[in-house]
């Protein structure tokens, strides 16, 4: 019986290599035709190379957007074909997962390999400028090109006076209200806070009537958590010189904040380690978020419930958060002019309003954000840009997070003070910075 | 008394460890909307397939399973293979340096495989193996931990069984293919399972060494499909068809499965 079995899979195994044999050998032929989108104009290409200068092939590793279903692997393979077309340089577009994208990156690139064009986000853009691993454009881009974009965009994609990114995409967050609580808790939509102190009260009041007011997911980012009210407050984490500013007075008051609202159970009780809390909001328990365009977009296809967006808080300055999604070309890149170049393509008005229109993110480009016009929810996120601080722009910004959060998990769980959070938290960061 | 509290305690043990199991097919049967509002809510109020439809009216899906199935396959067959014969040499057989051997192999496997990913991609990329299925099958194909389960069960047979084949006039060979391997099957079935689980659930090592998604296994395949926020049903149902491979490979082997762990020793 043993012995039967072995001689199937015997047979099952070589049928296998046989047909894995072939597939690889010939996986160099789909390489080149097939790898998710490349570009062949052939002979027109030479024209085109003689005009612009530039010449060879590129190749260009993003990420899904979306979820596949309006026109992004379209929309790639036009960009590709006409880029190729207008400077003869071939774009290899390939499109990795999310998931481990910073091990699968770093690991070409250490290897010497890797894309010549990639997606990062400005927490990850220091640490990989720092380690030399992407390409200082500013020689490539002229402050003319770079003034159509949003502030707070070229801000996220330059560290210590370098140009390093081209911006492409740029979210806002800002409190998104249930209107039915609103109008059981007797609050007109036109009147909401802008202010700590005005919210306090709508919170107090939300409670009183059985609801939570806000949703904070202390598992997850603190540019979701803490750093708005932070920067709110006027505070921030560590500057470009390595200060640390996080247990400074101002600081200390966004942690205060923090622990008030749980202690006052205006937060959910899991606040101390949830990762969302989009049940309780799309369930109708919980006042308001701080939503970005996504889940204004979730919100309008599913609509749970009517919601209003109120613009984001203010304490001493009016901040929030919001990402900003940047193409970077690799240092080891053999074709750093094309790569450039078709950074700054990708990022053009027209591929922004392309790009943004079917990703449902807001364009960096003030001229671009018309796509909007037509949607009035996306059109006031879009006006917050200006408010919107992409994290912390440090080499060290993302390990700093784990070590704070812990910090206010402490905090939340009763076993120390904010100020005492604020000052661990300064001392973990310190370890960091110089260890 | 006691057989009710002990069958109480493993009724609790049993719905704890198929909760998530449940959670998993009974989700990927639900409306984004209702995933939404109670991911962990366990019946969908609408059950719809329209989360498979999703998966399978993505083009290259087949191509995914397909991977999926050589880079697992393969390895599955050689390690099986590869564990009988190693096994029963350092469990049977006496040469110069058996130990030494045998434990350096064991050590390699205390390095975190992380330390590999670098060197292995060099390497890799010198060879022209990324974006091949070489560069999964090829590091994959013998894993010193099934010779380990091998070379522990057979250390408990009797010297007495290889000594009457001997006088019977029988060699190496066919001592191996007639006695040896009949008795080790159980065992070899679970160095088989164990592969089959770790590689055709590795999204890691296919992540980095894969960009061409005609290439991808469904694992990568499954994770390409799904943008920055995710989709709770999509996962699910990706998971479940992920899922039934392993599933029917474990229901086939399983007594000898079973077997083999009580006799190599894992407990």
């Amino acid at each position: 019986m043993s012995i039967s079995i072995f001689k199937k899979f015997g047979l099952l195994f070589l049928v296998l290599v046989l047909s894995a044999v072939m597939v690889a050998c010939s996986d160099d032929e789909t390489n080149s035709t097939d790898t998710n989108t490349t570009t062949d104009n052939g002979s027109a290409n030479s024209e085109t190379e003689e005009s612009t200068g530039l010449s060879g092939e590129i190749t260009v590793w993003a990420h899904p957007y979306t979820d596949g279903t309006t026109g992004e692997g379209d929309m790639w393979k036009t960009f590709a074909a006409d880029f190729e077309s207008e400077t003869g340089v071939k774009v290899n577009f390939e499109q990795i997962p999310w998931a481990n994208r910073d091990q699968k990156i770093l690991t070409a690139l250490a290897a010497g390999q890797g894309p010549d064009v990639f997606y990062v986000i400005p927490d990850q853009m220091p640490q990989y400028a720092e380690q030399q691993l992407i390409l200082d454009i500013s020689q490539y881009v002229t402050d003319e090109e770079l003034s159509g974009f949003v502030p707070t965009a070229i801000e996220a994609t330059s560290w210590k006076g370098k140009q390093y990114g081209m911006p492409i995409l740029q979210t806002a967050e800002s409190l998104v209200y249930n209107k039915e609580i609103l109008t059981e808790l007797g609050v007109d939509e036109n009147s909401l806070p802008t202010t700590w102190d005005e919210f306090k009260a709508l919170a107090e009041k939300a409670k009183a009537a059985g609801y939570y007011a806000f949703s904070y997911a202390g598992g997850g980012s603190l540019n979701n958590t803490l750093y708005p009210f932070l920067w709110q407050a006027g505070g921030n984490v560590i500057d470009e010189s390595n200060n640390i500013l996080i247990n400074k007075p101002e600081a200390v008051k966004s942690f205060e904040l923090i622990n008030e609202m749980y202690t006052k159970g205006w937060i959910p009780q899991d606040s101390i380690t949830a990762l969302d809390h989009d049940s309780l909001y799309f369930g109708g328990k919980l006042l308001a978020v701080n939503g970005s365009g996504i889940s204004v977009n979730r919100l309008l296809a599913e609509k749970p419930f009517d919601f209003v967006i109120a613009p984001p808080l203010k304490d001493a300055e009016q901040l929030t958060y919001g990402t900003v999604g940047m193409f970077v070309g690799s240092a080891i890149s053999k074709n750093p002019e094309a790569a450039a170049e078709f950074m700054k393509y990708v990022t053009n008005t027209e591929n922004q309003r392309t790009f943004n229109n079917i990703t449902q993110y807001i364009p960096t480009r003030d001229d671009a954000k018309d796509i909007f016009d037509s949607q009035p929810y996306m059109a006031q996120l879009a006006g917050y840009t200006q408010y919107a601080k992409p994290g912390i722009i440090h080499p060290e910004g993302r390990n700093i997070m784990p070590v704070v959060q812990a910090e206010i998990q402490a905090m939340l769980e009763g076993k120390q003070s904010p100020q005492e959070a604020a000052d661990k938290s300064a001392e973990a960061i310190d370890k960091l910075i110089n260890k | 008394m006691k057989k009710v509290i002990s069958y109480t305690a493993l009724a609790i043990l049993a719905i704890v460890f198929i909760m998530p199991f449940i959670i998993m097919v009974f989700g990927s049967l639900k409306e984004v909307k209702q995933a939404q509002i109670d991911p962990l809510f366990w019946l969908p109020t609408n059950p719809s397939i329209q989360n498979y439809i999703t998966i399978f009216s993505n083009g290259i899906f087949l191509r995914w399973i397909w991977n999926s199935i050589v880079i697992t396959v393969i390895p599955v067959m050689t390690q099986m293979i590869f564990a009988a014969l190693l096994g029963y040499i350092f469990a049977k057989k006496q040469f110069w340096g058996k130990e030494a051997i045998f434990w350096t192999f064991m050590a390699v496997i205390m390095i975190p495989q992380q330390l590999f990913i670098i060197p292995k991609y060099i390497m890799f990329a010198d060879f022209g193996w990324i974006n091949t299925y070489w560069a999964l099958i090829v590091p994959e194909l013998w894993a010193i931990m099934g010779v380990f389960l091998v070379r522990q069960f057979l250390q408990g047979i009797p010297k007495d069984l290889e000594e009457a084949a001997y006088i019977d006039g029988a060699n190496d060979w066919q001592i191996f293919f007639k006695i040896i391997l009949p008795l080790s099957f159980p065992v070899v079935a679970t160095v088989g399972t164990f592969a089959f689980i770790s590689n055709w659930n590795d999204l890691f090592q296919p992540l980095i060494y894969l960009t061409n998604e005609k290439m991808f296994p469904v694992t990568v395949g499954l994770a390409s499909m799904l943008g920055k926020e995710g989709n709770f049903g999509v996962e699910m149902a990706g998971a479940t068809i992920s899922f039934i491979p392993t599933f029917l490979i474990f229901i086939f082997f399983q007594r000898y499965f079973t077997e083999g762990i009580t006799m190599s020793g894992i407990k």
